[in-house]
């Protein structure tokens, strides 16, 4: 059986780079609190090559605005209706911010007049009880109410559904921020905030 | 020295009078022979399929012939054969024979999916066309290559006919089958989920248990006792299926099915299960979508040294990567490849699809489903013969050569015959002697 790989997405328009130690800290959280086989290291695959079908997990993030050519778009939508798991996560948190507005533009154009809108979460999907249980819904972070952003917390993640398992996930919570540190840091936490990350991806894997 | 007429007495006409009137004597006999025989009823009486229905009539009500010979032309409707039996176990000698039966028989299998689908094997001559039908129009025909046909039906038609050389051989009713649930047991990982997500778009329910700790597993329904009252079928997709390997030896044995990968096969407590041991592991290729065979680019532990009575379903190059074997009352696949789940995201685009059946297909394959009868309130017809020659031979037993000589004994034609032959020779007789001046 093949391991899991955590893969980050390029896209042409913005930063997606901009959360670099996220991959190692999840990759790191997985490991520590689950058997699953995950692979050390992440992976930066283009979203417009066809690497990506090889990856069924991607997390996509940036600060910049969003335009997706033809061609990524078009692999977003073939790698969603398969069946992969596709997180966007707005690391402004921010729903007046250019990257939010712009994404939201994105995810409408490729998905509404085919596979479906974006809906809310309920609080009880199997996502927040995938591993850890949340019982609340997505647990907030740092960074919602640190003045910078839109300052308020963002109550529900927002999904597009495939046959009623999430294919894309979009979050305005900044996960990217939330998780940009270094691993061993968590070891100075009194709660490891990365364990709802350890839910997308053994949700992705199981569901 | 010249002899006179009268201490001859044979003139040339006088001997054709006499040769006439020997003849007419003879038809005589011939009648009355027939006539006793009739009345004795030792002489056989016989009919062609055309007669048959009027025969049986005439057999049953009118005389009560000790031996009756038919001569089928085309299969007998299965009152018809009925009757023919039922006039052999009431002490008639029925025989019968044919130079056109072809001998066929029909088989149909449902395919335990939740899309229904059926298997339909027809066995007949080689060289001969095989024409099936539903209730409404032709669905497809072929030609036996060899012994017979297979037709592999996706549709659910209520009922099938199958025509051989315009030798219609039976129809089949449809049961239903009455459809468990899968388990599918393994780690948290991409197979398991692709596994479950193809079975379900298929429509199986699907009870998942996928392990992501040690103390911690992913369950979707709840996992019954692994028998046959619960699930019709078992994937066992890696070594964490083998908590329940006493239960899956057990459900197999009893009847139940089980799709398991190289790691499963491999494993202590399933090797009785295997269908043979453990190749070299072939590594994985890029997978291209536009490949006509996605399977070629998996990654493979291919299946060696078979068991004797294991069947090899699918092979890649000369390396067997399905097969399957009877284990008591169940049916057990073993599968090479590895991360199948390629061949579903990284396929052209009928990939999904193509995923979909084929791990549906597999599960069929082992699949315990147990045929119910239609319900009680059904319009369906009643079950007919699917093996029509088979029910003949086994009701009157093999064909007999033709009666040649009780020809002469056949029905109302040679009756007229003799008659009119008999008139024939009186009058020529009887007209000679005028002739001549004779009384």
């Amino acid at each position: 059986m093949s391991d899991f790989v955590f893969a980050t997405a390029i896209y042409a328009s913005g930063d997606w780079e901009s959360a670099p130690n996220l991959p190692a800290n999840l990759i790191d959280s997985v490991a520590r609190y689950t058997t699953i086989d995950v692979a050390p290291t992440g992976v930066n695959v283009a979203l417009e090559s066809s690497e990506i079908f090889r990856y069924p997990f991607i997390w996509m993030t940036g600060h910049l605005p969003v335009r997706l050519t033809d061609a990524e778009r078009a692999n977003l939508l073939r790698y969603v209706e398969r069946g992969g798991f596709f997180v966007i996560d707005d690391h402004n948190h921010d729903i007046d911010g250019p990257f939010h507005k712009t994404a939201m533009e994105e995810i409408d154009r490729t998905f509404t007049r085919t596979v479906g809108q974006l809906v809310d979460l309920p609080k009880h999907h199997a996502l927040y009880s995938s591993f850890f249980v949340f019982a609340d819904g997505p647990p907030n972070t740092q960074q919602e109410l640190n003045g910078w952003g839109d300052n308020i917390l963002h109550e529900t993640l927002k999904a597009i559904l495939v046959r009623d398992r999430i294919g894309l996930i979009y979050s305005n919570k900044d996960y990217s921020s939330e998780w940009n540190t270094h691993p061993d840091t968590k070891r100075f936490a009194t709660v490891d905030n990365t364990k709802f990350g350890v839910n997308m991806i053994v949700y992705a894997l199981t569901r | 020295m010249r002899l006179p007429a009268s201490v001859t007495g044979w003139t040339w006409r006088a001997s054709i009078e006499r040769a006439l009137r020997a003849a007419a004597f003879l038809m005589l006999v011939v009648a009355l022979w027939r006539a006793i025989m009739e009345t004795s009823g030792t002489a056989p009486e016989l009919a062609d399929s055309l007669a048959l229905e009027r025969a049986l009539v005439r057999w049953s009500t009118v005389v009560s012939p000790d031996q009756v010979y038919t001569r089928l032309d085309s299969m007998p409707q299965p009152a018809q054969r009925d009757w023919l039996a039922a006039l052999s176990a009431a002490g008639t000698r029925v025989s019968w024979g044919s130079g056109t039966l072809l001998p066929t028989a029909l088989a149909v299998d449902l395919t335990a999916d939740p899309q229904g689908g059926e298997h339909v094997r027809v066995a007949a001559p080689a060289h001969s066309t095989v024409v099936l039908s539903d209730e409404i129009s032709v669905i497809d025909t072929a030609v036996v290559q060899s012994a017979g046909v297979l037709f592999d039906l996706g549709a659910l038609p209520r009922a099938v006919s199958v025509t051989v050389n315009e030798q219609k051989s039976g129809v089949s009713v449809r049961d239903s089958l009455r459809l468990h649930r899968i388990a599918v047991l393994g780690r948290a990982g991409w197979e398991g989920k692709f596994v479950v997500a193809a079975l379900e778009e298929r429509g199986w329910k699907v009870d998942a248990l996928l392990r992501v700790a040690p103390s911690n597993d992913v369950r979707q329904g709840s996992i019954e006792p692994i028998d046959t009252a619960h699930y019709a079928a078992v994937v066992a997709l890696d070594t964490s299926a083998a908590r329940y390997g006493g239960q899956i030896v057990r459900y197999v044995r009893e009847g139940g099915g089980l799709v398991m990968t190289p790691d499963v096969a491999r494993h202590a407590s399933f090797a009785m299960l295997a269908s043979g041991g453990q190749g070299e592991l072939r590594e994985e290729r890029e997978l291209s979508p536009a490949s006509a065979d996605p399977r070629q680019a998996l990654a493979l532990v291919p299946i060696v040294n078979a068991h004797g009575e294991t069947v090899v379903l699918e092979k890649r190059d000369a390396l067997t990567t399905v097969a399957a074997r009877r284990v008591d009352l169940g049916r057990v696949l073993q599968i090479g490849y590895r991360d199948v789940w390629r061949w579903r995201m990284e396929g052209g685009p009928t990939a999904v699809e193509a995923h979909r059946a084929w791990w549906a297909n597999l599960v069929s394959a082992v699949a315990y489903a147990r045929a119910e009868p239609p319900t009680s309130d059904s319009t369906t017809t009643v079950i007919t013969n699917g093996a029509p020659y088979a029910t003949l031979v086994d009701r009157l037993g093999p064909q007999s050569p033709p009666v040649h000589f009780a020809a002469l004994v056949d029905d109302t034609s040679v009756r007229w015959w003799i008659l009119g032959g008999l008139g024939v020779v009186l009058f020529a007789e009887w007209a000679s002697r005028r002739l001549r001046g004779a009384r």
